[in-house]
């Protein structure tokens, strides 16, 4: 035995005493009150500065010109206690903070923005701007060590602790901010890892097959390079993800890339691995014949394959929790970080942090004799085609159906469209809601214009039905947000939004440059209806439903098939499923050429049959796509949760299994090893 | 002997099997091998049964039908009454398979802990006999070793310490000693002779004729798929035209006057004298004991324990039990693991059925008494002076002797 392997098991005979448990308990305690405690101090003083810098602020009134108001907008300060706060970056933006009445419009976060040059250098700003941070920080690293040593895994925490210090320390000391969070996210996260997987194991330790066989898929999924090496590469990865956002970009963009780049990679990396582990531990397991010894214990097949699922299901909630955490940890980080502007940080908080719904405009319809009237008359105006359906060249059919396709597409887009110096009236519907609660909803908009810069910007103009006007200039092809009162909003729930094709100089309106004109989905009025955390929380559960039926689906095909194959047909149906969005897309360009042979013309129903039967089949798994709703602060409805733990958790994962009982159940385990004959 | 069956004792049957018949077809469903063709036998409670053959004669077949990995094409069999599917039959078995074919990511304490879980053993339980049985097959030292470290006699070791975990009534140990050492292979002998005693029902397959003739109070022999001899051991091993007297060393006029009264009294002389010499299997135990007396290092498996206390406890005969095996009239059984002697086996041996003609082919010029049923570690044996080398040949030890297909 090593020095190194008697150290280890001497501190885990002591760990395992009742004496060792309290002492270590204490000293993680005391620990932890050494690091927070100075923060939650500094939190406190600086929430009091705070605090009174909002009551001098209180006595600015740029209308009357109160010596408060004139030393903001002039010098940018505020004096607390005869000493002055704030500087050049509070005087840029000083004007534009008063409302109509002169007072300051939002002092609390005109206060934090003043008071963070006073803001200790050596704490994260996110903890000190909030004291209730470092007391829940204290009572998790309280609850966490006391938990980390009563299961056993103090000397994993003391390790992971001095190991994160020891590498993070030399950032830190050279003033490398992101680095050093980078790291000590890392090791957090691998610890919380080790931490989570040892509750699990704990709580899969019931003396029945079933559990037993999931807390070897755990122990099999911790020890082998394969999965090792997925789950160490994302929890290392994920904390390096913000050293990739371009820190001069807007708040709300760095705020939704972070997002969107976090959650992709969390469920990437879970779904590879979930696949992966799943076929590979059964298929594997078959190969080497250690389901030998298992199936000659009183466990039956369905057991066998259910323990195999759980266990892949709880490593799965355990990588997808310590990711998921980890994004939304960040993210509350990144939030306390200062805007570009205070438009910028109003979008994080209405349109990113959010959880709201959308609602589009309502178009007029082309009725069915409207169109075949529209028809008619395209076909009685085109000579050649009239020629070529009497001549046979075409079939009439085929002619008018897709002269229809035509004019719908062409009635639609005359709707989406407004011409230079003109407006047209979009209505609302659904948002009695938004205007019971009085909060503003969100008007988005994405307009084409002419050849569609994006180094160009056009003017547009939103008149509502009390006259009221708003004007913004948009750059073609990217979506921009306008925040509309909600007294604008009718008692029937209904928002009138004239849009006008018209620029507004401060002078006078002059009239756009060119038509406008958007997608069907190019304008929608969203409102709040609950909160970003809540969100998260259901896009988490939606994803941890579709890796469980990834592991339904890995377990089951390697049930019955060798480990390349089961792999090959898993990770088929898992891209089917996800892009069924743009598969559906395809499929609908997707047809012969008119004059192709019957040859061709069969194989191109064929495809179309299969590709088609699977893209329908796999769509709700498509669909319950959450990562663009989160960036977009959309709220993931609980309908969608309880769809896909009920469709695609539960009913799929069922089926699947179903299919491939068939087979295994009537599957001889073992192999003829004699020399045939006989 | 196709068609054969074995005598039926007292008592319910662990295993019975009648007409059995593996047949393995390929995807177009052709033949491709008839492993198993049509054997019937009976495994009666509390004994040890053999079953000896070339690689590749059916035995593997057999036992995996027995633990329902293998489906029987026809005939009939059953586990302790039941069909081998049955799980609820599975937790009265303990099995070894020819390999050890054990988690590499797993310890010993692990690996044994898993199997454990899988017969519902609580935890202090499932930790007491992992202890016991680690310590049992000598594995205490590398409790903590990923089981991917091990060499093949050490899996060897914590596959049969796992087969034990349950405590099981009907022990199938697929070639038991391939892997192990000589001093691995001798416990593993006393271990089967001691289960065998507490109660325990053991199945034991090997086409290494010592285990099966040191252990087995009943064996089948199977080739191509059939069995061809069948019996007690000392029905198929008695010679019944040979004596031997074992005396200390003689001198050649002391032999000269024996051959002499030998042929004025029984008209017989002296066909060949020889002094015995030691088997290298003791030599080696005997280097090995003193190494270890010693205390010489080693990496390895260590010398096993004493057989873990709850398989000693679980099958403990009691006087009522051996009572009631008389009145059922299974004696038959438990006489077959006393001492016999010489002129008792000869006995036996004219009742032996015409099976027995395979063996004498096979074990041509006995010079050795029959061996006894006492434990091997027991007093030295006589020297065993049947050419194992060349009988194995002939059963087709592929690892020693060239093709195993070659006896086809």
């Amino acid at each position: 035995m090593t020095v190194a392997e008697r150290v280890k098991a001497g501190f885990a005979a002591w760990q395992s005493r009742s004496s060792g448990k309290v002492t270590l308990a204490a000293l993680l305690v005391v620990a932890s009150s050494a690091v927070l405690g100075p923060m939650w101090w500094s939190s406190v003083s600086y929430q009091a500065l705070q605090q009174r810098i909002v009551a001098q602020l209180a006595k600015a009134n740029s209308v009357e010109r109160t010596p408060e108001a004139v030393q903001l907008i002039e010098k940018g300060t505020v004096t607390v206690d005869g000493r002055d706060f704030g500087g050049v970056r509070v005087r840029e933006v000083a004007s534009q903070l008063f409302d109509a009445q002169g007072r300051v419009a939002q002092p609390e976060v005109l206060a934090s923005l003043v008071a963070q040059t006073e803001a200790p250098s050596w704490a994260p700003l996110a903890i000190v701007e909030r004291p209730e941070l470092p007391l829940v920080a204290w009572l998790a690293c309280v609850t966490l060590s006391c938990a980390s040593v009563w299961i056993g895994l103090a000397g994993t925490l003391v390790i992971a602790v001095a190991g994160t210090v020891l590498v993070a320390a030399p950032f830190w000391m050279l003033g490398m901010l992101a680095p050093t969070v980078a790291l000590a996210g890392a090791g957090t996260l691998l610890f919380l890892f080790a931490f989570l997987t040892r509750v699990v194991m704990l709580a899969l330790g019931w003396p029945t097959p079933v559990a037993g066989i999931a807390q070897n898929v755990m122990r099999e999924a911790l020890r082998q390079k394969v999965p090792v090496g997925f789950i160490v590469a994302l929890l290392v990865l994920l904390p390096l993800l913000p050293m990739w956002i371009d820190s001069k970009d807007p708040l709300r963009y760095q705020i939704q890339t972070f997002i969107d780049r976090g959650t992709t990679l969390v469920y990437a990396f879970a779904a590879c691995m979930t696949l992966l582990l799943a076929c590979s531990s059964v298929a594997f397991e078959m190969r080497d014949r250690q389901i030998w010894h298992v199936l000659t214990k009183p466990v039956s097949r369905a057991r066998y394959v259910a323990g195999k699922w759980i266990g892949i299901c709880a490593l799965n909630a355990t990588v997808l929790a310590v990711g998921f955490l980890a994004v939304f940890v960040y993210v509350q980080f990144m939030r306390t970080r200062p805007a570009a502007d205070l438009l910028d940080a109003a979008a994080v908080r209405e349109q990113v942090l959010v959880a709201r719904v959308g609602s589009f405009p309502q178009y007029d319809m082309l009725d069915r004799e409207r169109l075949i009237a529209a028809v008619d008359a395209a076909i009685d105006a085109d000579a050649t085609l009239r020629s070529d359906i009497e001549s046979g060249k075409r079939r009439e059919l085929d002619v008018r159906a897709e002269l229809a396709t035509q004019r719908l597409a062409e009635f639609g887009s005359a709707q989406r469209s407004v011409e230079p110096g003109k407006g047209r009236t979009y209505t609302f519907e659904g948002l009695s809601d938004a205007r019971r609660a009085g909060v503003p909803v969100t008007l988005k908009f994405e307009f084409h214009i002419g050849r569609d810069d994006t180094h160009e910007t056009h003017p547009v103009i939103f008149r509502f039905a009390d006259g009221s006007w708003i004007d913004r200039k948009y750059v073609p092809t990217q979506p921009s947000f306008v925040t509309v009162p909600s007294e604008m909003i009718s008692e029937s729930g209904t928002l009138a939004v004239e849009i006008m094709n018209v620029g507004f100089d401060g002078q006078g309106f002059m009239p756009g440059a060119l038509p406008l004109n958007f997608d069907d989905d190019g304008i929608e009025v969203m409102h709040r209806v609950g909160s970003f955390e809540a969100n998260f929380l259901r896009a988490a559960l939606v994803d941890w439903s579709k890796l469980i039926f990834l592991a339904a689906l890995g377990v089951a095909t390697a049930s019955v098939l060798s480990f390349p194959v089961a792999t090959l047909l898993s990770f088929t149906i898992f891209l089917t499923a996800s892009m069924s969005a743009y598969l559906a897309i395809a499929l609908d360009r997707f047809s012969a050429p008119g004059d192709a042979d019957l040859g061709v013309r069969a194989f191109y129903a064929f495809v179309q049959v299969v590709a088609g039967g699977a893209q329908g089949a796999l769509s709700a798994f498509g669909d319950a796509a959450t990562t663009q709703d989160l960036v977009e602060g959309r709220a993931i409805p609980w309908s969608m949760v309880v769809k896909a733990a009920g469709l695609i958790a539960l009913l799929w994962s069922l089926v699947a299994f179903g299919i491939a009982w068939i087979g295994f159940s009537r599957k001889e385990i073992a192999i003829y090893s004699g020399t045939g004959g006989g | 002997m196709r068609g054969q069956t074995m005598g039926s004792g007292g008592g319910q049957l662990v295993v019975e099997a009648a007409g059995l018949t593996k047949v393995f077809s390929d995807f177009w469903m052709r033949t491709t091998a008839k492993a198993v063709d049509s054997i019937d036998f009976e495994i009666r409670p509390r004994e040890i049964f053999g079953l000896l053959g070339p690689n590749g004669s059916g035995k593997s077949t057999t036992i995996k039908m027995i633990l329902g990995l293998l489906r029987k094409s026809s005939g009939k069999l059953s586990v302790f009454g039941r069909d081998p599917g049955d799980v609820a039959v599975k937790a009265r078995i303990g099995y070894l398979p020819e390999e050890s074919y054990m988690y590499k990511f797993l310890d010993p304490v692990e690996t044994l802990d898993y199997y454990g879980k899988l017969f519902g053993l609580p935890r202090a339980e499932r930790r007491r006999r992992a202890e016991e049985l680690l310590d049992m097959v000598g594995l205490t030292g590398a409790a903590h070793r990923p089981v991917g470290e091990f060499s093949k006699g050490m899996a060897r070791r914590l596959g049969l310490a796992q087969a034990l975990i349950n405590d099981p009534e009907f022990l199938i140990l697929d070639e038991p000693t391939s892997g192990l050492d000589p001093i691995g292979t001798r416990q593993v002998k006393d271990l089967l002779l001691e289960l065998g005693r507490r109660g325990k029902t053991i199945l034991l397959s090997s086409h290494l004729l010592a285990d099966v003739e040191d252990v087995c109070d009943r064996m089948v022999i199977l080739y191509g798929g059939r069995i061809r001899a069948a019996g007690t051991t000392d029905e198929l091993l008695s010679d019944t035209a040979h004596s031997v007297i074992r005396t200390p060393r003689l001198k050649p006029e002391t032999i000269a006057h024996i051959d002499a009264l030998l042929q004025r009294e029984e008209g017989v002389a002296i066909e060949s004298v020889a002094a015995p010499h030691q088997r290298l299997e003791e030599l080696f135990m005997e280097i090995v004991e003193r190494a270890r007396q010693e205390q010489a290092a080693t990496s390895g498996a260590l010398h096993g324990g004493r057989t873990a206390s709850f398989l000693a406890a679980g099958g403990e005969e009691r006087p009522s039990d051996l009572i009631a095996q008389l009145e059922r009239g299974e004696d038959s059984v438990r006489a077959a693991r006393e001492v016999t002697s010489v002129a008792q086996a000869a006995s036996a041996a004219a009742a032996a059925s015409a099976g027995t003609e395979v063996l004498k082919e096979l074990l041509a010029k006995p010079e050795a008494p029959a061996p006894t049923r006492a434990p091997v570690t027991e007093a030295p044996k006589a020297p065993d002076a049947v050419d194992r080398g060349v009988i194995e040949d002939l059963l087709g030890d592929s690892e020693r002797s060239g093709p195993a297909g070659g006896g086809r």
